[in-house]
């Protein structure tokens, strides 16, 4: 990895040290020197779980095994073959180098990717949730000599990507949160059609509440950006310009108020119960709607791949089209407000610095994410979402048998991602403080949002 | 004799001397554990304290020395003084139930022994198991147990009862006894055992001596038994302090805090501040509150159990 600038602190010093007793007790200290012949021969494979490319110089990367190229190994294998493609295309071109693979453990693999960056030895490049990237502004590189046609982007990726003018992470996929709701039930309660607004979402609601033994409505709690919508279709920014948060304009205050009143509302009126302050799990939801106690529910678009169609298509004792009755719509809004879904996805950056040698190579490795051709495939192959415009618009790249895929790129259309900034991390916890406050009744809309705004506020002076 | 022998002798006697000295002297034999101490505990402390009075953060390079700004500013946010309950509430009634509990269990397990009843070895592997396992197990297996739906298994068996469901985790003050039952549930082997150890060492000639003297059951337990095992319960009420106030793990698990702060105690707090917002100069702030609240209640038992002499 190139040197950075920079002098030698007491912190560096530490998280260094730190760094080194925690690469030696996991077993990943460097071997070695490095050699100047590829160990790597005619009959080894190009591509492997641990291994991309068979060069002299190894390059370290750090990914999740969703994303390993090896099917037997990945946690999404569908996928696998369209990503090993990639990676053999860029070992072919890149003889003189190979990528050295780690799967850090999920729970601690941000931390110890900030402290190790902070301490200038970060792995050369890394897969990075969208919402981890403003935490790492100070340690990306730049990729725009590397990514083209940046303008083919959807605007919320280059709003977050992108800092000063430099794309400091390759967007390679996103997803979006809809409304999942069951066709048979909206069929008896609304005419079929799904709650467009708030106002229809608490009457269906309360109609499937009194008369089935179910409940209407559920929401992960824990999750903002399954709740940000409130907010943002209420008219609300979380961030000015300047990354400074502006809950407290009025406007800000306001929207906050509503989407929370909005929220009590839910619980008040039995449409939503209680005990979604306690729903953590992403695959929660989707269980509850699959054993019949739910008629709606918020979640990602997913999920009628993962958690409705393929559990209900391998199950016996259901019939396999069963999954059809669930059907996805926009989250409801506010009668005088806009539709707007929360959008994320993940990303890959680099930490090497420069343009030649080993820097060059690792980034094309992460640009070849976001080439056209490579996300239509991986995407088209994993259900998920492109984020450049072109690849949805070219069949040719992108034509997934995933069920609902153009109403996912109409919701797109109203994607807001979360805001690019470290003061959002706050953000983020204090609206699940305050949702799951009003929820439980331990707070009115009014005093979570004001305690909500106070705590961002102070944070954001602190820091 | 020659004066180069005599010289030889006298040197090697002072040097015999030396190391026999050395050898008598605690401070050989204290040193690797001072040493070890001083590395992995002093150190870290020094540097945490250290840390506490900067605006050290993970995501910005360079930091100041801000003094004592980061215990200002805990002072005056009504979330820590709430949190601050929170922990004293949790640590209160843990510290009660696990000593409780561990009495209870440890005098019914002596009990057996001295009766050769079957079953005591049973019961206290039963009970161990629950302590060997790793909190964030402990806090997870209750989070599946106490789901409120009829996926969870404790909310299945009321609703067979016609019971509930029961909202054990988003209600705020029954997450919060949940935390503390799964706490108790998990540390009440350790004080069962520590009690049992100091059962052991109680004289029985102590007993019979008090049977002789006409004192009934609840005489022996009160004026034999107690006295007998106030060192022990002076160690174990310390011990059992420090994990409660220090409980991250199991409350991490079982209810990450929520409903919104309701179990958010000040070990969480910490890990908020220092992993998620990433200011590792607030968390160490936290750190140090911390410490300084396990040493005033250790120095709080240790006047009131009157304990100084005997450990």
């Amino acid at each position: 990895m190139t040197e950075r600038k920079g002098s030698l602190t007491r912190r560096k010093a530490l998280l260094a040290g730190g760094a080194v007793i925690a690469g030696g007790l996991g077993g990943c200290a460097d071997t070695g020197e490095q050699a100047e012949t590829s160990e790597y021969g005619e009959s080894d494979p190009m591509v492997t779980h641990e291994r991309f490319g068979k060069g002299a110089t190894s390059l370290t990367y750090q990914t999740s095994t969703f994303y390993t190229p090896i099917e037997s190994e990945s946690d999404q294998p569908a996928a696998a073959p369209a990503l090993k493609t990639q990676h053999e295309e860029w070992a072919e071109n890149h003889p003189d180098y190979r990528i050295e693979v780690e799967y850090p453990a999920f729970g601690e693999w941000k931390n110890n990717l900030l402290t190790s960056a902070a301490a200038g030895n970060a792995s050369d490049g890394s897969t990075l949730d969208s919402k981890w990237v403003a935490d790492f502004y100070e340690y990306l590189q730049p990729m725009n000599d590397y990514v083209t046609d940046i303008d083919d982007f959807f605007p919320f990726v280059r709003e977050t990507a992108m800092r000063d003018g430099d794309l400091l992470a390759a967007w390679k996929y996103t997803g979006c949160r809809c409304l999942y709701y069951r066709q048979d039930i909206l069929d008896t309660y609304n005419d079929g059609d799904p709650p467009t607004t708030w106002e229809e979402l608490l009457t269906v609601g309360q109609d499937i509440v009194e008369n089935e033994d179910m409940d209407a409505y559920m929401f992960q709690s824990s999750t903002a950006l399954a709740n940000l919508p409130y907010f943002w279709s209420s008219g609300g920014t979380l961030i000015d310009d300047e990354g400074a948060p502006v809950l407290d304009r009025s406007e800000n205050r306001q929207a906050l108020v509503a989407a929370l009143g909005f929220i009590q509302d839910l619980v008040d009126t039995g449409v939503t119960p209680q005990r979604v302050a306690s729903i953590e799990e992403v695959e929660a939801l989707p269980r509850e709607g699959r054993a019949g106690n739910l008629a709606m529910f918020v979640g990602n678009n997913d999920q009628i791949e993962r958690n409705l169609k393929n559990p209900i298509e391998q199950a016996d004792d259901i019939p396999d089209d069963r999954w059809q009755r669930w059907k996805v719509a926009k989250i409801p809004r506010p009668t005088d407000g806009e539709h707007t879904t929360g959008v994320g996805g993940w990303t890959e950056g680099t930490f090497i610095e420069g343009d030649s040698g080993e820097a060059a190579a690792m980034k094309e490795f992460i640009a070849k994410f976001v080439e056209p051709e490579a996300m239509g495939r991986y995407c088209e192959a994993a259900a998920l979402l492109p984020t450049r415009e072109s690849v949805f618009n070219d069949s040719d790249l992108y034509d997934p048998d995933t069920p609902y895929q153009d109403r996912f790129r109409e919701f797109l259309q109203d994607g807001v991602a979360r805001p690019a900034r470290p003061i959002y991390s706050t953000i983020e916890s204090e609206y699940v403080v305050a949702i799951e406050n009003v929820v439980t009744g331990q707070s009115d809309p009014e005093s979570a949002a004001d305690a909500m705004i106070a705590n961002v506020n102070e944070e954001y002076e602190a820091s | 004799m020659s004066t180069a022998d005599t010289a030889a002798e006298r040197l090697l006697e002072r040097a015999s001397d030396v190391i026999r000295r050395l050898l008598d002297h605690p401070l050989l034999w204290l040193a690797p554990a001072l040493l070890a101490l001083a590395v992995f505990q002093l150190y870290p402390m020094a540097e945490a304290i250290l840390m506490s009075l900067t605006n050290e953060s993970l995501i910005r390079p360079s930091f100041e020395f801000v003094g004592l700004e980061q215990y200002v500013r805990l002072a005056s946010d009504p979330q820590f003084w709430e949190m601050i309950r929170i922990t004293a509430i949790y640590a209160f009634f843990s510290v009660v139930l696990h000593v409780l509990l561990g009495l209870v269990l440890a005098l019914a397990i002596d009990y057996g022994v001295r009766r050769g009843l079957r079953g005591h070895l049973t019961t206290r592997v039963s009970v161990l198991l629950a302590w060997i396992v790793p909190g964030i197990i402990i806090g997870l297996v209750w989070k599946v147990m106490l789901v409120e739906s009829q996926f969870g298994a404790v909310n299945h068996f009321l609703g067979v009862l016609g019971i509930g469901p029961v909202p054990f985790r988003s209600d705020p003050t029954l997450a919060l006894i949940s935390t503390i039952i799964a706490g108790t549930w998990r540390g009440t082997a350790f004080t069962m055992i520590m009690i049992y150890g100091g059962l052991q060492r109680v004289p029985q000639r102590l007993y019979e001596a008090a049977r002789v003297d006409g004192a009934g059951r609840w005489d022996r337990f009160r004026h034999v038994t107690l006295p007998q095992l106030k060192p022990v319960l002076f160690i174990t009420t310390v011990l059992v302090t420090i994990y409660a106030l220090n409980t991250f793990d199991l409350i991490f698990a079982l209810t990450g805090g929520g409903p919104g702060r309701a179990t958010q105690v000040l070990a969480l707090f910490m890990y908020q501040e220092a992993f998620q917002d990433y200011a590792l100069g607030r968390g160490a702030a936290i750190a140090v509150v911390m410490l300084v609240a396990n040493l005033l209640l250790t120095g709080v038992y240790l006047y009131a159990f009157d304990v100084g002499d005997e450990i």
